[in-house]
């Protein structure tokens, strides 16, 4: 087994590499994070938290979500996994080694972005939990829809609903005033929204509502991945 | 390790395909059939192997080997793998740009370094190249050595008689031997220059030194004339009395060939031979052991 999470990884990493496409999308958090960090420099002020926010969701969604989408879909558009995979331990080890060479890129550029933005209190042992129940549930969301993919070019739908309703939910605020909003009350309850209550001070409820998503995702996750691994 | 004949040829059978430890069986089938055959094979236990195995186009044949060795466990040398198959200019070439030949033999090396021990080639012969048809015996060998059991499913019989002497053959009445035992030639010295042949409702009249091969196949024999096909309405035996004079050869128990046409012969193995028609796919004719030294006699003083 994890001689196969290793082969996953090292192929996929590759992959990642010589994929323009998938570069950019793990580049892109980080040029969008120096595109404001120079606004902030232009205004002399410190940026405001909600930015911080959508940061930390773009860099889920794009180096983290896009990834994992774009991957499984061509392994299903182009079969280069399926004669390979024989059973459902060796899928576990395909999304395994996914999730290892992803959790290393998302975590790193992260951290980039972070300290590009001045903003590493979110790396502390307080933010830790929570970008860990973030990016499991943004793992699982994603893996799940890749497995839907059928093709890289059906997998943008998908990224459009993980880079709009959970990675930019932050922008909500801006949208809509109105606290009372049905749509805004749904936004302030999405998975990337709660990094700015934890931040306010809030602990239990913000971790409660991100282990809420991650088991809801993880369930999404499960059907999808049992239902490609039937005819094994 | 077996596979049910009845669920491939769609009526009642016992027969079945056997995949046998370090055996090989070679089996001519329809196209149909190959189709069902290919579906019905479960991938838990049997490695299909086809000439376009799926890749990952932007990276290179060394990485998939690579792949292929860490994945399974194998503790192969990617080198020597390489080196083995001739692949060691090709290392670097992005699998985009690789085309079919060294495709297949990435597919080979696939075969070689899978869990599964049985192997079923589906058409591995279909446009291959001569260097691969080569490589397929040398592979064939390791593959027996590892004690991995063979079956390679083709459409046309001469393709079967690539793998060796011994075929098969899958029809809805199950599934056959094919005799190879030669029988005794006969000569004519009849000195007629054209044939008749029937093509759907037409009766055609061909060049005799036209022909490049006949074949017997079901009960029916086959002239080939440059990509085409015709019937023509005699047994092999009549056809090799018409037409041993013209230069024609009886090769094989199903074939006669035209020593005019003939560019080479090629052995892929100890018992394996082929006759290389001189056409554009350099259609390659089963020749029998026993007619090994036979043909080049007859192509020297021809």
């Amino acid at each position: 087994m994890g001689n196969k999470i290793i082969a996953v990884f090292k192929m996929n990493a590759k992959e990642i590499l010589l994929n323009m496409s998938m570069l950019t999308s793990v580049l892109l958090p980080v040029l969008m994070t120096l595109m404001f960090r120079q606004i902030d420099m232009v205004e002399g002020q410190t940026v405001p938290f909600i930015i911080i926010n959508v940061i930390v969701g773009i860099t889920f969604a794009s180096a983290l979500g896009a990834i994992v989408m774009g991957l499984l879909a061509e392994e299903n558009e182009y079969g280069t996994m399926d004669h390979m995979l024989t059973s459902k331990k060796e899928m576990a080890a395909n999304m395994m080694g996914k999730a290892l060479l992803l959790f290393v890129i998302t975590f790193v550029i992260l951290g980039i972005n972070l300290i590009i933005i001045g903003y590493t209190e979110m790396l502390t042992f307080g933010g830790i939990p929570s970008l860990l129940l973030i990016w499991l549930f943004f793992f699982f969301i994603s893996a799940g829809f890749g497995m839907l993919s059928n093709s890289v070019a059906s997998s943008s739908l998908f990224i459009m609903i993980i880079l709009f309703v959970f990675a930019m939910a932050p922008y909500i605020e801006l949208l809509i005033d109105d606290r009372t909003n049905m749509l805004r009350q749904f936004f302030e309850l999405t998975p990337v929204y709660q990094v700015k209550f934890i931040e306010e001070g809030a602990v239990a409820v913000p971790h409660l509502i991100l282990t809420v998503w991650l088991i809801v995702s993880f369930i999404f996750f499960l059907a999808i991945f049992s239902r490609k691994a039937k005819p094994l | 390790m077996k596979i049910k004949i009845s669920g491939i040829i769609g009526t009642e059978s016992a027969d079945h395909i056997h995949f046998k430890t370090g055996g090989t069986e070679a089996i001519q089938m329809s196209f149909e059939y190959l189709t069902r055959l290919e579906e019905t094979a479960d991938p838990k236990w049997i490695n299909v192997v086809r000439a376009d195995i799926p890749v990952y186009k932007r990276l290179n044949i060394k990485d998939h080997i690579s792949f292929y060795n860490k994945w399974y466990n194998r503790k192969f040398n990617v080198d020597d793998l390489m080196k083995q198959f001739n692949l060691e200019d090709a290392g670097k070439v992005r699998l985009a740009d690789a085309g079919d030949e060294l495709n297949q033999r990435l597919s080979f090396i696939h075969s070689l370094l899978c869990e599964q021990k049985n192997i079923l080639f589906i058409e591995p012969f279909f446009q291959a190249t001569r260097e691969n048809i080569h490589l397929f015996h040398k592979l064939k060998d390791q593959l027996k050595d590892q004690g991995k059991s063979i079956v390679v499913a083709v459409t046309k019989t001469e393709d079967a008689f690539l793998v060796q002497p011994e075929i098969m053959r899958l029809t809805q009445h199950g599934l056959q031997e094919v005799e190879t035992e030669d029988s005794a030639s006969a000569e004519n010295d009849n000195q007629i220059s054209k044939i008749k042949v029937k093509a759907e409702d037409k009766t055609l009249f061909v060049n005799i030194g036209d022909i490049e091969y006949l074949e017997s196949n079901e009960g029916k024999v086959f002239i080939n004339i440059s990509r085409e096909k015709f019937v023509m309405e005699s047994t092999l035996q009549e056809a090799e009395k018409t037409l041993g004079s013209h230069g024609f050869y009886r090769c094989h128990r199903s074939y006669i060939v035209n020593l005019h046409k003939v560019r080479e012969i090629i052995t892929w193995s100890k018992n394996t031979y082929s006759v290389v028609i001189r056409n554009p796919e350099e259609s390659k004719i089963p020749l029998s052991r026993t007619k090994y030294n036979e043909i080049q006699e007859r192509l020297i003083t021809l």
